[in-house]
């Protein structure tokens, strides 16, 4: 097995994010590599300190190349294990690690974090709310920008799974915060979309539907508040920002 | 009579078993051919009289012999549709979508829209005349029919006909659709 089949095979042993965007009318060989690369590199979401999508320059834990038809990244480094294909036809698909699901990896990821803020992570496998609204924040501001691109067209489609959620429980790490605590998911699949969505609609659009979809999958767990819309734009705001505290 | 008989003249377990087996497969097959191929997910919402212009465009499309899914009233958070939802879209060769003002803010409503342009199902819109103008850009390109409190009911037989000419074998993934899932091979 080669290095970005253990990849592979990591991503899907575990929880993990497939994220799918691509036109809604397919075109063969659109664009060329170069321009796939100048793109991903021009648009990757840099707000956390690992950029969306990780474009893996770092031989030792991974790699990132053109194959006929597409360019590839992938990267298994701490507790992030990711593996994206752009096609030249303008089809983004990524799958990525759940980055609760691997605290633990090489490098715990309470080091990473303000330990003083931090929850003790459950033994049971679980999903961080505010992670997971992050996450959504980037895959739909990352869409946005490939789409004022012309990546898409005049129509792009978004869609995204969150896969192994059977019994995973919602907790997050910030100790400040009440409630989300042991609600638990009884869909072993989470999904989002189908989305069809002009450059347009993206654009303006992108920060609702990461705080729709984040609000959709927390009631997945059963978990629903009048407040929550509050909470999670002043999170994403602290996102843009950059003053999250984790 | 036995429909199988085994030597000494009467069936024996296993041939029961065969019956019956058969017998749960022609339903189960009948059922998908009589039900699935031949309805229509009427996508609406559940304030005001919505519901009962749901009810009419039923009955319409049953004189030409075809069903129509009306969702059952339910809680929805943000742009997660259930899987019931989403299965009998899948199962629906089109959608009527009726646009009025409740429907047009209806977080539902949009999301049932959302999911079915996304398989690239047919969406036939019934739009009341006083929101035309609200109507989502995504919708204008689409013809569909106007409609106002004095003629509903027409307009609904008027679609019915017309859905009533419409290839029902829909439960494909469409021609961009394929394509995009053979570039991605096992990927």
């Amino acid at each position: 097995m080669n290095k970005l089949e253990e990849v592979q095979q990591k991503i899907k042993e575990r929880g993990y994010w497939e994220i799918v965007l691509r036109p809604f009318q397919f075109q063969d060989k659109k664009f060329s590599h170069q321009q796939l690369r100048n793109w991903l590199q021009k648009h990757q979401v840099t707000n956390r300190g690992w950029y969306y999508p990780h474009i893996s320059e770092n031989k030792d834990y991974g790699d990132y190349y053109n194959v006929q038809g597409y360019v590839e990244s992938y990267v298994h480094w701490s507790s992030y294990v990711e593996n994206f294909r752009f096609y030249q036809s303008g089809q983004y698909v990524h799958y990525k690690g759940m980055q609760e699901d691997r605290i633990n990896d090489d490098i715990p990821l309470s080091s990473q974090w303000n330990t003083s803020m931090q929850n003790p992570p459950p033994k049971q496998l679980f999903l961080e709310p505010i992670m997971a609204l992050y996450q959504l924040t980037e895959i739909f501001l990352f869409a946005s920008r490939l789409a004022s691109e012309g990546v898409f067209g005049e129509q792009a489609v978004i869609s995204i799974k969150l896969h192994n959620m059977n019994h995973r429980i919602l907790r997050t790490l910030d100790f400040r915060r009440p409630g989300f605590y042991n609600r638990e998911c009884h869909s072993q699949k989470i999904e989002l979309g189908p989305f069809i969505k002009t450059p347009k609609d993206l654009e303006s659009e992108y920060a609702k539907l990461a705080i729709d979809n984040a609000i959709g999958i927390l009631a997945l767990f059963d978990y629903t508040s009048n407040t929550l819309r509050d909470t999670f734009e002043k999170d994403q705001q602290n996102f843009f920002n950059k003053t999250f505290s984790f | 009579m036995p429909l199988i008989s085994n030597v000494h003249g009467s069936p024996s377990k296993e041939d029961i078993r065969n019956i019956i087996k058969e017998e749960i497969d022609s339903a189960n097959k009948n059922n998908k051919n009589s039900n699935k191929s031949n309805q229509v997910f009427v996508s609406h919402s559940f304030q005001g009289n919505d519901p009962d212009l749901a009810k009419t465009l039923e009955k319409e499309l049953a004189k030409y012999n075809i069903s129509a899914y009306l969702a059952e009233k339910e809680k929805r958070y943000g742009y997660i549709i259930s899987n019931k939802i989403r299965e009998a879209i899948r199962d629906s060769f089109c959608m009527v979508v009726i646009l009025t003002n409740n429907s047009i803010i209806s977080a539902s409503v949009n999301q049932e829209l959302g999911y079915a342009m996304g398989i690239e199902r047919d969406i036939i819109p019934m739009v009341r005349t006083d929101i035309k103008d609200k109507v989502g850009v995504l919708l204008n390109d689409i013809e569909g029919e106007e409609f106002d409190s004095s003629n509903f009911e027409e307009k609904c037989r008027i679609i019915a006909e017309h859905i009533s000419t419409l290839p029902k074998n829909k439960n494909t993934p469409s021609e961009h659709e394929q394509k995009f899932q053979v570039e991605r091979g096992n990927f």
